[in-house]
Parts: structure tokens; sequence; C-alpha cells
């Protein structure tokens, strides 16, 4: 019996090893730009996604973002594969063929100059998102190129007998018509100067695909050398080879384990490039002039990890809090695309997973993960694995709301509207309006903390340790203060005396930083020492 | 062994005794906070007299319709005595729901279902765009009739509605004190000069949707006797405006009118209390 139960177990090991990785599916948008420039952009991309190397397989499909249509790009048709990823992408461009006419005016309102002010910019909208969970891996946007302004200067006697704007506003018939009469004469300069940019944007491209496709996500260990003596480091060794998936020239972020007061983080030393990959060990290269704080940790003895430059997720999960609960939330929008800035916000957080429901593209691949064609895949454990959702974030205006789907309670209500230097500005979602949903959903677990005191001289404590589920923006002020209960009709209400305040200094994870306290510091120090219970709170 | 019996007999009992306690101390807690959905707003087209609709009077009507619910979310969500259940997005919330009850989430994250909070009360706003006149209801759901109406001229001037979100603010005070009696209890007095005092701390705070600014109105509670049933009469000594507001649940008062009548009250230990009757605009 326990030869059978051997053999069987053996048998399962020898085909979960056989059997394929579900690799990556790479959506690019085919709806919004139709001209010549796009086109080529288009191909170059296809082309190029087709030639790069990557550890995972992956398939490329042409997507309409607003029907949500997928089909396969032509050339991979008879290689579709499973995806446990699916990679959207939109790109597009504002290469014109009639740039706006700008006239320079001087003090008298007399014409000096007058030309077509060219500048056009491309752009990538990048968005990752897990086929098995529906959550958002990662979304970025690159203004790949974005050219300066480029004039054309124009002789305007040739086209207007008079002042244009005049001309518009008496004659706009004979205006229209000097205007076309330009543009056709300056068609072939402008596509020139449209082609030579797109070549820059075409190059632009090609680079971003490395990332794009081969976003390792995984964090490795470097092999330090005992008894390192060099100013620098020109060559490191990681602990993964082709195995593990890694491809000469991509970009790792080398990050040393540190301790600061109970908490430990990861701090960036230097950037390598991989040249020489074997089956388990690799070696990456650092760019010239650099080396040194990898130099120092190597003497220090430090624990080096190795994370994909471009992608935070493996650096997050390092620097993901122990015993913190994670939470799921979503963005109530129209678009994939939309509200991204937002977006960014809450997935560089390593504690909030943010649930993707604009996608209904991801229900192809989600069946995909189910055909039968793919039975040679390790694709099991990516079923039945979706994930819900706790909070709902809704934008209204200036409103920042968040429900509790579980109740439907609203959890909070906070204007992304600020004020600066006592003027109304309205600001985008920031760290502070993340914080106030979190800390008022579950004020137990998502509570802005001190943790350890850093600084003290004397009677006097000048530095603290701050946790914050939401994350830290530099500089932002806070203040300290002790709770008392007070009871008001035989009710105990709790009474805020603010013995303090400060302004965050280093941040050394996305949820610690320090807090240099400014004001009150013998105060703090008092109540820490007489063990009173002190909290923090944004300074408003 | 009967001994034995006993004593778990008994452990059995307190034990449930003790668990009962704990539950209806947090349902006595809880029910001190009424559930409260905030519904969208109306608004009403004067077509019975000859209105031409202009640009402005469109302008004035958007900016209602927008802002209104959302100061009304504001205004109710984290407020000390309610909780605020979302109503306007319960066909999206139920969507989500009903997709976590599929198979594909069977090993994923999902969120307890039946949980859903029920409400007691209701917000709904009409706005008439002629008279430029606001209306905020409050419908009793058990009873089902209105509990209480506020209709309030909105101020403007050539820009459009000043402060929408402050004049809603406003209304819903008064609405609240009306409706639910929500009045904040006055603590203490501080820095006092001579018979006088100059400020008073109150209990009311942010949580009380109070802002610097405000004017308030200190009275005390008196009883009478009318034909031998006892009447709260609410007798007004001063008012004040709040200076600061100091934290979640505390304020201070600037007293701006009936300071020795106040500081009297106060070194009488008579009970004294503060509505808000004016915000600023």
């Amino acid at each position: 019996m326990r030869k059978l139960i051997l053999s069987f177990s053996l048998l399962f090991c020898y085909s979960e090893a056989w059997l394929q990785k579900a690799g990556e599916a790479i959506l690019l948008d085919t709806l919004n730009d139709h001209n010549i420039y796009s086109d080529s952009i288009y191909n170059c991309f296809i082309h190029s996604v087709s030639n790069t190397k990557s550890s995972k397989p992956f398939t490329l499909y042409l997507w309409n973002s607003i029907s949500h249509a997928v089909r396969l790009e032509p050339s991979f048709a008879t290689r579709e594969s499973p995806s446990s990823e699916a990679v959207f992408i939109k790109p597009y461009t504002t290469f014109m063929d009639r740039y706006p006419l700008k006239l320079i005016r001087d003090t008298a309102n007399r014409i000096i100059e007058a030309y077509l002010a060219t500048s056009p910019v491309f752009t990538l909208e990048i968005k990752g998102v897990e086929v098995a969970t529906s959550v958002l891996n990662f979304t970025s946007k690159h203004n790949l190129v974005s050219f300066p302004e480029e004039k054309l200067t124009i002789p305007l006697g040739k086209y207007f007998n008079a002042d244009p704007d005049v001309i518009m506003i008496r004659d706009k018939k004979s205006y229209d018509k000097s205007l076309n009469a330009l543009y056709s004469d300056y068609a072939n300069q402008i596509r020139d100067l449209n082609l030579r940019r797109m070549s820059y944007a075409v190059n632009a491209i090609k680079y971003y695909n490395a990332d794009i496709i081969c976003a390792d996500q995984q964090a490795f260990e470097v092999i330090t050398e005992p008894g390192f003596q060099e100013k620098s480091v020109k060559e490191v060794k990681i602990k993964a080879g082709s195995k593990q998936g890694i491809i000469p020239g991509r970009d790792y972020a080398c990050y040393a384990k540190r301790k600061v007061g109970s908490q430990t983080y990861y701090e960036h030393l230097d950037n390598i490039e991989i040249k020489l990959v074997e089956e388990s060990t690799s070696v990456g290269k650092t760019p010239a002039f650099s080396g040194r704080d990898l130099a120092k940790s190597y003497k220090a003895g430090d624990i080096i990890m190795a994370v994909p430059r471009y992608d935070k997720r493996a650096l997050n999960r390092l620097n993901m809090p122990v015993n913190q609960k994670a939470i799921n939330l979503s963005i109530k929008k129209e678009c994939l695309f939309c509200e991204n800035a937002a977006q960014q916000l809450i997935i560089n957080n390593p504690i909030l997973n943010l649930v993707e429901r604009n996608a209904p593209e991801l229900k192809y691949f989600a069946s995909l993960l189910k055909d039968e064609r793919f039975i040679d895949y390790s694709i099991a454990d990516l079923q039945g694995r979706q994930s819900g959702y706790r909070l709902l974030i809704t934008f209204e205006g200036n409103d920042v709301i968040a429900t509790d789907i579980e109740t439907n309670r609203i959890v909070s209500n906070s204007k992304v509207q600020k004020k600066f230097f006592d003027i109304s500005t309205t600001a985008g979602f920031s760290v502070d309006d993340l914080s106030l949903i979190l800390s008022s959903f579950d004020p137990e677990h998502f509570c802005i903390r001190v943790t350890d005191v850093l600084e003290q001289k004397k009677e006097k404590i000048n530095t603290v340790l701050m946790y914050n589920p939401a994350g830290f923006e530099r500089a932002t002020k806070f203040e300290i203060y002790k709770e008392e209960s007070i009871d008001v009709d035989g009710e105990k209400i709790k009474r805020k005396t603010v013995i303090g305040d400060g302004k965050i200094g280093k941040i050394f994870s996305s949820n610690l930083a320090e807090l240099n306290i400014k004001n009150g510091e013998s105060e703090v120090y008092m109540a820490y020492s007489r063990n009173e219970p002190i909290f923090v709170q944004y300074k408003n | 062994m009967v001994n034995k019996t006993k004593i778990n007999l008994s452990i059995s009992i307190f034990a449930i005794l003790l668990v009962g306690g704990i539950r209806d101390r947090l349902a006595a807690q809880t029910q001190a906070q009424s559930r409260i959905a905030i519904a969208g707003i109306d608004l009403v087209k004067d077509t019975s007299e000859f209105f031409i609709s202009s640009g402005m009077s469109d302008y004035n009507s958007a900016a209602v319709l927008q802002q209104v619910p959302n100061a009304c979310i504001e205004f109710f969500s984290n407020f000390k005595n309610f909780v605020a259940i979302d109503r306007k997005n319960l066909s999206l919330i139920n969507m989500e729901k009903e997709l976590q009850k599929s198979e594909e989430f069977i090993d994923g994250y999902i969120v307890d279902q039946g949980k859903s909070e029920g409400v007691d009360y209701m917000v709904k706003s009409l706005y008439y765009e002629k008279k430029k006149n606001l209306v905020i209801r409050i419908y009793d759901i058990a009873g089902g009739n209105v509990k209480c109406t506020k209709e309030q001229r909105l101020e403007s001037n050539l820009l459009g509605i000043k402060n929408i979100n402050n004049q809603t603010r406003l209304i819903l005070h008064e609405l609240v004190n009306e409706c639910f009696g929500i009045k904040f209890t006055v603590l203490k007095g501080i820095e006092p000069a001579g018979s006088k005092l100059r400020h008073l701390t109150v209990v009311m705070g942010r949580k009380s949707k109070v802002k610097e600014e405000d004017q308030v109105e200190i009275f005390e509670l008196v009883e009478e006797n009318v034909e031998g049933e006892m009447l709260k009469r609410r007798n007004v000594i001063g008012t004040g405006t709040v200076e600061e507001v100091v934290d979640e649940n505390f304020s201070n008062v600037k007293i701006e009118s009936g300071e020795k009548v106040i500081a009297e009250a106060i070194a009488k230990g008579k009970k004294l209390y503060c509505t808000i009757i004016n915000v600023y605009k």
C-alpha cells in the first residue's frame, strides 16, 4: 500500500513538473488612433513583442476598449496559450496634421512672430490584471515621447492680408480659406516632422516591451562575498538563473534588509542589468560610477535582495508588514483606464488589493483556464480564486465616499478639495483620504500609530517611527495627542489633547516613516516615560 | 456525579446569561445610532407661472442637484447619532454580492452575505428651481410617514447660490434638532472674567458636523406644569460662536450674549445645552 501511495505521489510530482505554466495575455487597444503614425507604431509594437524574449509564454490580442471585443493577433493564431495575467495596453498619439497657429504679439498688440506650434506626445497606458482573482497588479501611464514644442515659422503675409484674429471675426470664410491654404502648403513639412518624431516613439515602445511582458514579480537573494574589500561592486551574483526565469538584459534593483526601531524594511542600494545567466545563478552589472552602496552592504554582511526594477509588487511583498490585515477594495468608474491616479496610489500600498470590475474581457481568459486544449498546463490552482471586494470607493464631484458592501454602511466621506495657504485647491485623491477611509472602516487594524522612539536627547523626544497602513507623503504634518475619557451625562466621551506636532522626514517603506517632532518634544517625552498611550493624526 | 452535573449546568446558565447580557449591551449601544439612507434630489421646474429658464437658473439647479445629496451624505456619515447607509450604489453592491455567490469565488475572498443593514429613516430632497427653495424631508420607514420637513430659500448672489454645502448643513442641523431632539451639552465654562463667562466647552465636535464660525443658541430646559402635565420649555439665555473645533467630540464656543446669566446658571450647577442656529455662508 505504501509503495502504491509513493508511486502515485511520484507520478503526481512528475506530472506537476511536466505541466507548463500559464503565461501572459497582452491586449493592445486598436481603437483610438487610425493614422499613418499610429498604424506604424502598432506594427512596430507587434513586431517587437513577437521578438521579445520572455520567461513566460505570452499571447498577443487585438482589443477594442469600447466594445470589449478580444481577438487573437493573426501571427499568434496557432499558438494561443492560457494566461494568468492580462496586460491591457492603450497607446495614443497626438501627432496632428494641423498643428495650431500661434501668434506672438508685442505690447502694442502687433504680431511679431507667427508659427505652427508642434508638440506631439506619444502616451502608453498599461494595466495588468490577474486573471484568476481580478486583482489589479499594476497600472502606469507613460508619456513615452513628449517632444518640446517646435516652431514651424510661416510667412504670415503670404496667407493673411491683415491680422488673422481680426479676419476671423469679420470674415470667417476668408479666414478658413487662408488657413487651409497654409496647412496644404505645410503638409509635407508637418508630415516629415511627425515621421521623424515617430521613429523616436517606435524606439521608445521597443524599450518598454521588456517591462510590460517580463515583469517577473519575484525577488531573488544576492550572493554576497565574505571579506569583500573593494570600494564599489561591479558585478552582482544572484541566487536564481534560467530555471527561475531570469533573462539577460533585464533590469533589477538591489535592496538591503535594514532594521529601524522594532521594524524591518528594505532600502534601495543600486540598480543592475543582467548580463550572464546560468541554470541556477546569474550575474548582473552595476552602471558606471555606482555600486558603492552595494559595497558597504557587502562589507556589513547585510541580506540583499534583487527585485525587478520597474515592478513594485516584489518590493511590496518584501515590505509587507507582519500580521497586517489586507483589504480588498474597488473603485466605481466608467472605464478600465479611468481614475488612474487613485488606482496608482492604492496599488503602491502592499496591504491593499484593488479589484477590477471594468474588464469584462477577463471572462474570456478565465474561460481559457477551463479549456480542454490546455490540458498540458498547470492551471487548476488558478480556478475558483476570484476575489470579491469589501470597500467600494466612489468619486462624486469633490467628494470621496467609501461604502462597506457587507453592511451597505457609508464608512467615510471626505473632500478631495484641499486647503493650500487658506486657498481651496482641487487636489486628487491622496494618502490622507485613504487613511481616513481605512481608519474609519477598521480603527483597530488600520490606525496610524507610533511604533518606536528613534531619537531622544535629555528629556525630549525628537524623532519617532510611525506606521501608517495608508502610506506616507513627504513633509506631511502630524499631531501627537493623548486621549482622556470624560463622563458626560453618564456617557464616556473621549477627549483629545494635542501635546506636539511634527513633519514626516525619511520614508523607509510604503508604511514606515520617521516623524521629526517640531513642537512639544518634552510633553511627548513625559507622556512616553509615563507609559501613557500617545496617538497621531493628520494636522489640518 | 450529581454535583458535577449541577456545576456544569450552573456554568452553562451563567455563560448563557453572560452572552445574553453582552448581546443586550451591544444591542443597546447600536440602538443609540439610527440608520439613515440618503436618497437623491428631485428638481421641480415651476411651470404654473410664466417663467423662462435662464442660464443662471440652470447653472444653479445643476449645482444644487449635484451638491445637496453629497452634503447630506457628508452630514450623516460619521455623525455621532447616525449610521449612514448607501442606497445610491445599491444596484452595484447587489451585483457584486450576487457575483460573489458564483463558484468562481469558491476559494477566493468574499464578504459575508445577509449582513446588509436596513434603514430607520430616509432623507429626500426637493428643489424648486424658480423660488430657489430647498426642501429636505426625513421619512420614518417603520411608520411610513414624513417625520419632519424643512423648506428654506437658498441665499444667492450674482455668481449663483452661496455655499450650498453650508446652507444644506444648517437645514440638516435644524432638522435633526426638531426630529430627534439632538442638542449639545455644555461641559464647562472657561476664562471667567468677574461675574461673566467668555468661553464654554461644549460636547459637539467634528462628529456633530460643527464647524468654526457656526452660531449657537445657549439654553436651559425648564419644566413647566401645564394642567398637571410636566412639559419642558427651552429657555434661551445666550448666544455664541464656535471659535475652535477641538476634536471629534468637543468645541470651544465664544459667548456673544448672556455672559452673566450663563455664568450664574453654571455656578448653580444647571444643565445647559446648545443648538446650531446659523452657519458661516
